[in-house]
């Protein structure tokens, strides 16, 4: 028998637990309680917001969307010009265009937001 | 009591094998198949040609007598080994069995691991090895680490021997990770294996991260951020039949060559496609793939590290049914220029090659090194020497064609003439130079453009005529430095070619105990 605190929402618990000799690495199934309370009021079905970074240091050449587009994953969103080369910044995932960050001649560096997108799952 | 004939002494064989081949039982088999995975022996059979495999050591049992362990009985010790043959060529393998006491590695399980890299090195044929183990059987306590070292000195001497394969399909956690990490290729299948160091509850112990196990060591992580995994499946048989591939690509010991397989794709088959995947407008990129599919034997690329360090291109091919390595920039990401993962995969992929008589064929568009703080401080100095290093002292033929940027220490660093390339090729696009022009033109025209009454313009002009004198492949051309320019629809068979000849290249390493490799 092993004594565990566990804290919900601020509250502290001692809780007993006892060990069942399992061979090691076997899994154990645990329940997830969703609880009500906690979930953030968001509307559902889900909205995603990622996050499109420059991949390096350069100068934004072109922007292709603007705020409100539609865009389809793999779809050439910035021309980003660095290492000698015309360098097309794609989408992971489609979605809509919900904030833009750069725009042309603007020098970036590695890890900039360029634009935001949202999608929604 | 009456001797027992042999009959019966063979019916008692057969009854004690059939113990023994249940490994964890029919209950513990019935799970593993509704988890949708196979067991270790399953796994041995899919790979294996039918009926060729034989079993060594079934009957090994542990001799660990503390903590209840003198009582259980543990099949085969939870570890499946012997030998057979894929595709007619011999391998030696061993695979774990999570039925019997979670696939855990205790002293004799690891003795078993041992013999059979050990015959399989005396015999000169590849390992794999399928872990799917809970990791050290505690109970047998420092008998258990120890076999984690005879695996891991095992591993090492084997290396640049034998090929050795690593397939994770299931956990591997602690220190059994290394065994795979010294071994060639580590395959993982998505959603069935995890690799760590420190698990999970570790890390959160540590460090107060939370982080799934998935997300820590999974068959994705380990495929685009860590540079762990080599190749990445699906499925379980999806994993297998890649390891079958990749065999075929391997010779079974350093002392062969590579399989060779008939091909009906002409050696002088013209590339017409470069024309319109190229832009001589060196600033637009393209997908270096494109290029290699259309050099290479029809369908014969295989991809190493796909997802991993994007910016550089490895894999396994066949040009006119012979094995190449071939390493590319890829100027879709990162404009193509090397940076620490990049050096890591290149490098660790040239000794591959080197290791196993495999010829490398390097296809150069390189604008430099990625600038960047976090390059720099982490180590991309110590990184990046690791493939002057490795290219430098491969002895196989080591043919090199520019497509197009060749500049600076990148240039030096893709195989170039300097580092021992035994024939250069450039296309007529191909800008060898000591860095990009502009910054060239800033330095070495500073003070005209400083006094010139309207520097821009004055900038622009000399930019001009320097690009024009120096941005091709002739200047490195007539220093010896290429030795063919030539016509890009012809490049298949002018590697080809080169191949042909450099094939009997006699070169060996130095006479020494081992250069000091820049890890």
């Amino acid at each position: 028998m092993r004594k565990f605190k566990v804290r919900v929402d601020g509250e502290e618990y001692q809780v007993e637990v006892s060990e069942i000799t399992e061979p090691a690495g076997s899994g154990y199934r645990v329940e997830r309680i969703e609880s009500a309370v906690s979930q953030p009021a968001k509307p559902s079905p889900l909205q995603v917001t990622t996050t499109v970074r420059s991949p390096m240091p350069g100068r934004v050449l072109a922007v292709n969307v603007k705020q409100g587009d539609q865009v389809t994953a793999g779809q050439v969103v910035v021309i980003l010009e660095a290492m000698k080369m015309e360098n097309e910044i794609t989408v992971e995932g489609g979605g809509v265009v919900t904030q833009v960050y750069v725009e042309e001649n603007d020098t970036v560096d590695n890890g900039d937001p360029l634009l935001e997108i949202e999608e929604v799952r | 009591m009456a001797e027992k004939t042999l009959k019966e002494l063979v019916e008692e064989l057969i009854q004690k094998e059939e113990a023994l081949l249940a490994g964890g039982g029919p209950k513990a088999i019935e799970k593993r198949h509704r988890q949708g995975k196979t067991t270790a022996r399953e796994r041995i059979d899919f790979l294996m040609d039918e009926g060729s495999f034989e079993e060594v050591d079934l009957f090994v049992k542990h001799r660990a007598s503390r903590f209840g362990l003198a009582e259980k009985n543990l099949p085969a010790d939870g570890v499946v080994t012997g030998f057979g043959t894929i595709d007619g060529r011999l391998v030696f393998i061993y695979s774990q069995d999570f039925t019997v006491l979670g696939g855990s590695l205790g002293e004799m399980h690891a003795q078993k691991i041992c013999k059979i890299m050990d015959m399989a090195a005396k015999v000169g044929a590849p390992v794999l090895g399928i872990n799917d183990s809970g990791g050290a059987r505690i109970q047998e306590g420092i008998d258990s680490l120890s076999g984690y070292g005879k695996i891991f000195w095992r591993n090492t001497l084997n290396s640049g021997v034998i090929p050795q394969i690593a397939i994770i399909d299931g956990p591997c956690a602690g220190g059994a990770v290394y065994s795979p990490a010294l071994m060639d290729f580590i395959f993982m299948i998505e959603g069935a294996s995890k690799m760590f160091v420190t698990g999970p509850q570790v890390v959160k112990a540590a460090t107060g991260e939370e982080v799934s196990a998935e997300e820590l060591g999974g068959a994705q992580t380990h495929a685009r951020r860590s540079g762990v995994a080599h190749f990445v499946a699906p499925d379980e048989k999806g994993c297998l039949l890649q390891v079958k591939r990749l065999l075929s690509y391997l010779p079974s010991n350093n002392t062969e060559d590579p399989p060779w397989l008939e091909t009906d794709d002409p050696l002088d088959r013209e590339n017409t496609s470069f024309y319109s995947i190229i832009s001589p407008h060196p600033n637009k990129p393209y997908d270096v793939k494109k290029i290699i599919q259309e050099i290479l034997d029809r369908e014969s690329f295989l991809e190493v590290q796909e997802q991993f360090a994007r910016n550089a291109v490895v894999g396994f091919g066949r040009i006119g049914g012979q094995v190449v390595g071939i390493v590319a920039n890829q100027p879709y990401h990162l404009a193509g220029c090397l940076d620490i993962d990049a050096a890591d995969k290149i490098a660790r992929f040239v000794r591959f090659c080197d290791c196993f008589n495999i010829p490398l064929v390097t296809l150069v568009d390189v604008p430099g090194f990625l600038p960047g703080t976090n390059q720099e401080f982490g180590g991309i100095i110590r990184h990046g020497a690791k493939m002057l290093f490795a290219y430098s002292e491969a002895t196989v033929p080591k043919i090199t064609l520019i497509l197009r940027k060749a500049y600076g220490g990148a240039y030096l660093a893709m195989c170039s003439r300097d580092l021992g390339a035994d024939l250069v090729l450039a296309w007529p696009t191909a800008e060898i130079a000591v860095m990009g022009a502009e910054g060239a033109v800033n330095i070495v025209f500073r003070k005209e453009i400083e006094n010139a009454i309207d520097p821009v313009s004055e900038r622009e002009k000399v930019l001009g005529e320097y690009r024009q004198e120096f941005y091709n492949p002739y200047q490195a051309a007539q220093r010896g430095l290429v030795d063919q320019v030539i016509d890009p629809k012809v490049s298949r068979l002018k590697i080809a070619r080169a191949l042909e000849v450099f094939w009997s290249k006699r070169e060996t390493g130095k006479g020494k105990k081992h250069g000091n490799f820049p890890v």
